[in-house]
């Protein structure tokens, strides 16, 4: 660009020359300090005085009892360490057995009444009963159940969950019986399964006799899609991408 | 001089109570619970007669007998009609169980009978275990009353307990801490020299085969 080279003088750059208007030649960012060093490990003079801190507000005075405020501190902090170290592994194995085993999130009806959960009405109907035809008599104490489950499809989707449920009889004290579905009704096929026809499961439980009146019938509809002409590969992934959980429960009330 | 003795000492005393921690810390590392000792269950004892009610079930031993063979019904592989008879070169030791459930309902998982010499027999196989205490469920508001047999040599009979728990639960996780019963069947020497001269021929299992 430029037509003519410039020349620059000589110039020298190290060591740097001696100005008259510096302290010296030295590089140093930073003067030294010229001054006598500082006593080591002088022993303090006094309790440290914070500014801002009034001493009336501190209940003892620091000096003598440091040693024992510390102690205290300590102790407190290993109480605080173990605690920890307890409640740590503790919350994260409760956290574990919780994940593998979610609470039940029941909803409770009145008897006789018609619970209508993901596209399925439920009823039930119970019956109290001292023996069975054919069975040897029942213990005085202990009386059968019949009942009657009533499940109605109210749409497509509805006859897709058509899953055998579980049935269990329940206090609302948290005790629990055992009921089977000992027959039903429901069609295998959706060609056969209607849409608002009802389909019965017949269930049979065997419950104290003092508490007969006061259990509950516990329906949990299973959450699993039947759907028909679909191939196992898809089936498979579809599960997987629905992963819907087991866990509402339909409690009636007797 | 005179200020570097003190000071020197008490270095000497920290890296003693250092090194003295230190080996406290890798000692107190063999009093640790074993993975074993985590995931174990846990034991409620009691004696022969005695309701012992863990966390899940109670369980009450009513009676113990001996019997060189066992009268059962059909055992579930096989075919054959009832009155099938289960024979040992040991001796079928029958332990009377009652149990009930605390709670929800439960099966009982094989009992197993823990000996003096620390073995460990599981019942046996050689009877329906639908006869046993393993068949029915157990449930809250009745004692259900079936037995558990074991299949054992004489000698072992001296000093055996039997541990009782009901069967896990389907929570696809080993439970650790599990409930477990364990009843000593109060057998000395001399009872259990008794317990084998007086065994009965065959032992017939009540129930519906």
């Amino acid at each position: 660009m430029s037509g003519e080279r410039r020349a620059f003088p000589d110039r020298q750059v190290w060591p740097p020359v001696a100005r008259e208007d510096s302290g010296g030649a030295s590089t140093q960012p930073f003067p030294a300090v010229r001054s006598a060093p500082l006593p080591r490990s002088a022993p303090p003079p006094g309790p440290l005085e914070i500014p801002g801190t009034a001493r009336g507000d501190l209940p003892a005075s620091p000096a003598p009892a440091g040693r024992p405020a510390r102690t205290a501190l300590r102790v407190t902090a290993a109480v605080l360490a173990l605690a920890v170290a307890v409640a740590v592994p503790t919350w994260d194995g409760y956290m574990t057995y919780k994940d593998a085993r979610p609470d039940d999130r029941v909803h409770t009806f009145a008897a006789g009444r018609t619970a209508t959960f993901q596209h399925v009405s439920w009823k039930v109907a119970v019956e109290e009963s001292d023996g069975l035809p054919g069975d040897r008599p029942l213990e005085p104490d202990r009386r059968w159940l019949r009942i009657r489950l009533t499940r109605t499809a109210l749409d497509p989707e509805g006859v897709i969950r058509r899953g055998i449920p579980d049935v269990e009889v329940r206090h609302p004290d948290g005790r629990s019986w055992m009921a089977q579905i000992t027959e039903d009704d429901v069609p295998l096929t959706a060609a056969e399964h209607r849409v608002g026809t009802p389909y019965h499961y017949d269930v049979l439980s065997l419950v104290p006799r003092a508490l007969a009146r006061e259990v509950s019938v516990c329906v949990r509809p299973s959450s699993f899609r039947t759907i028909e002409n679909e191939s196992f590969e898809d089936s498979m992934k579809r599960t997987a991408r629905e992963s819907e959980l087991n866990d509402n429960v339909l409690c009636f009330r007797r | 001089m005179a200020r570097s003795a003190p000071g020197r000492w008490r270095r000497l005393g920290g890296l003693l109570t250092g090194a003295v921690l230190a080996t406290a810390a890798v000692a107190a590392q063999s009093f640790a619970f074993s993975r074993d000792d985590y995931s174990g269950p846990l034991t409620w004892t009691g004696g022969l007669g005695e309701t012992v009610t863990a966390s899940r079930i109670s369980v009450r031993a009513e009676g113990v007998h001996a019997a060189r063979a066992i009268e059962a019904g059909t055992s579930p592989g096989t075919s054959s009609g009832t009155g099938q008879r289960a024979t040992t070169k040991g001796i079928f030791l029958v332990v009377d169980l009652a149990a009930t459930s605390t709670r929800v309902p439960q099966r009982i998982a094989p009992p197993v009978l823990l000996t003096e010499s620390g073995r460990r027999y599981a019942a046996t196989d050689k009877v329906n275990g639908d006869l046993t205490i393993t068949g029915p469920f157990i449930q809250w508001g009745w004692w259900v009353r079936k037995a558990a047999v074991f299949e054992v040599p004489p000698a072992e009979l001296a000093g055996a307990r039997i541990v009782v728990h009901p069967q896990e639960g389907n929570g696809g996780l080993i439970e650790p801490s599990a409930p477990e019963v364990e009843i000593d069947l109060g057998l000395d020497e001399a009872a259990a020299a008794r317990l084998v001269s007086t065994a009965k021929d065959v032992h017939t299992l009540a129930g519906k085969p």
